[in-house]
């Protein structure tokens, strides 16, 4: 197998949300065939860059996936299993990328706010920023603002993504924002927002940074402002 | 079977609800434009011979009288019961002579595997059987909604559509009133201050009865919300 060879059958396992050789995939007969684990693994092997692999194999991948979702080609569940791949991938990845000097793209953190029980979205969210190279920091659901004050300022984050399902608990995220201003934090970090309750009204209204409609709006929406 | 003011709880069988894959399906956001590939698929399948180890179906359940309706107000006897939406009042419950006062829950152990797997980076698994565990509630419901219209049918009343807190122009925070009427041991569910029922997977509201078949309408039939998500037609 080639460099190029192994960089895109990489791709073409994230696009069928293939982590290892034991995946079924999205066609017949790839049982037992290499998936993105093994792959990358060779990857590594054969001495392609950490870089190249993250490039050309998972976020090439995960695009197309993205696209794909897009064109309601694929599903929330066909999402998923691509971003389980990458993600897997990643771990694989991950001592070897502090060596090869390659920095995680920005650091986001993400929460439920306080009142909401409501995981799903959120949960989906971070996972396909971790795909798309994001160090994420999930802090789960019902997270008070004084919680997130104080992890904004231990961490330091580029990011922080709020939502919420309620219509009772989007509020909430209006008095985040206000307790980060407080705290004199809010410059700091941009703030995205998203969950069924919220638009992007109400995300101007509070005076979010962005609002998304889903995980791969969550993830554009990080790149534009990154720039 | 479900009997005047007395509270009635009961518990049942897992396999006395059908979880339809389809449905499973619709949660994940499959529509009429797409099925789930094999793969997942299976995985659909064996998520929902997991839940049928995990659920715990059971309901609650009491049956009192309307007093009294305005805008804006619903008031039962017995009990301070009164809940404020103008929609429901206004279509439904001025037409009606009892309400049954519900809560159907499928027990914690399901969304504690779900957890489980989403701490473990098994985020697809746990997506499906999430997804699983909303379609398994909500059939906990319908259950009881054909019960009490089997009831109902046999003294030759009608039955309506069931409304949650939540929903419409009925406040969440009308949660603790509903918690209130249904009063007893509730299987632990319990409601968080901020009105959320703990176990997730379970779901509460009141249905009306009475003898003017107008009642089994959707009131989003005179609703020009057109993109509620929610509507009922
Ligand atoms: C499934 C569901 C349930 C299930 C499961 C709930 C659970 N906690 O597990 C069941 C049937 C049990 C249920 C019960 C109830 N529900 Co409910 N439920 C829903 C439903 C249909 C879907 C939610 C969901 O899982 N979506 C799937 C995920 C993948 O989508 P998502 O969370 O929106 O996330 C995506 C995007 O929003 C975005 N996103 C999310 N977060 C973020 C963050 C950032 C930063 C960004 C950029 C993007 C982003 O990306 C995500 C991925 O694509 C919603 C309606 C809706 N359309 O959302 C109502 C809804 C949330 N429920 C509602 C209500 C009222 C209830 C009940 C209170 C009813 C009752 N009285 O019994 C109960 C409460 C349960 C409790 N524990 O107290 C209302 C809330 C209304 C309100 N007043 O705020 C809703 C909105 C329905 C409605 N239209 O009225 N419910």
């Amino acid at each position: 197998m080639t460099n190029e060879e192994n960089i895109q059958l990489l791709k073409e396992n994230i696009i069928q949300g293939r982590r290892d050789e034991n995946d079924e995939g999205l066609e017949e007969g790839m049982l037992g065939q290499p998936g993105a684990k093994e792959l990358t693994e060779a990857a590594i092997q054969a001495g392609i860059t950490p870089g190249t692999i993250i490039l050309e194999g998972l976020t090439a991948g995960m695009n197309v996936v993205g696209e794909k979702y897009e064109a309601k080609e694929y599903f929330i569940p066909d999402m998923l299993a691509s971003a389980e791949a990458t993600g897997l991938a990643m771990e694989i990845l991950e001592p070897h990328l502090a060596k090869a000097g390659v920095s995680s793209k920005g650091k986001v953190v993400v929460a439920t706010v306080k009142g909401d029980l409501h995981d799903i979205g959120k949960n989906i969210v971070s996972l396909l920023l971790k795909g798309a190279g994001y160090e994420v920091i999930d802090l789960g659901n019902d997270i008070p603002p004084e919680r997130i004050v104080e992890v904004v300022r231990q961490e330091n984050p580029d990011f922080l993504g709020l939502s919420a399902l309620l219509t009772t608990t989007m509020k909430m995220m209006g008095e985040t924002i206000n307790s980060l201003r407080e705290a004199g934090l809010r410059d700091r970090v941009k703030v995205l927002v998203g969950g069924a309750a919220v638009s992007q009204d109400f995300a101007d209204e509070i005076g979010a940074d962005g609002y998304g409609t889903d995980g791969f709006h969550a993830v554009r929406l990080v790149e534009e402002l990154r720039e | 079977m479900i009997e005047h003011c007395k509270p009635m709880v009961r518990t049942l069988a897992p396999n006395s609800i059908n979880i339809e894959k389809s449905e499973v399906a619709r949660y994940l956001g499959y529509g009429k434009d797409g099925n789930p590939s094999a793969q997942i698929s299976s995985l659909i399948d064996s998520q929902i011979s997991e839940a049928y180890r995990l659920i715990e179906p059971s309901y609650f359940c009491v049956m009192k009288e309307v007093e009294n309706v305005e805008a804006f107000r619903i008031s039962l006897r017995g009990s301070n019961s009164v809940f404020s939406s103008n929609i429901i009042a206004r279509r439904i419950f001025s037409k009606c002579s009892k309400a049954a006062i519900f809560l159907t829950t499928i027990g914690p152990r399901l969304e504690e595997r779900v957890s489980q797997l989403m701490d473990g980076g098994e985020i697809l698994k746990g997506a499906i059987l999430d997804a699983v565990g909303n379609e398994a509630v909500e059939k906990v419901a319908c259950w009881l909604e054909a019960s009490i219209k089997e009831t109902a049918a046999a003294s030759g009343a009608d039955v309506s559509l069931r409304y949650s807190p939540g929903y419409c122009d009925w406040d969440i925070k009308e949660q603790k009133v509903l918690f209130s009427a249904l009063d007893g041991d509730l299987h632990g569910v319990e409601l968080t201050e901020d009105c959320l029922m703990m176990p997730r997977k379970s779901i509460s509201g009141i249905i009306g009865i009475g003898f003017d078949s107008s009642i089994t309408l959707s009131p989003c039939l005179f609703c020009n919300k057109t993109d509620c998500p929610s509507r009922r037609l």
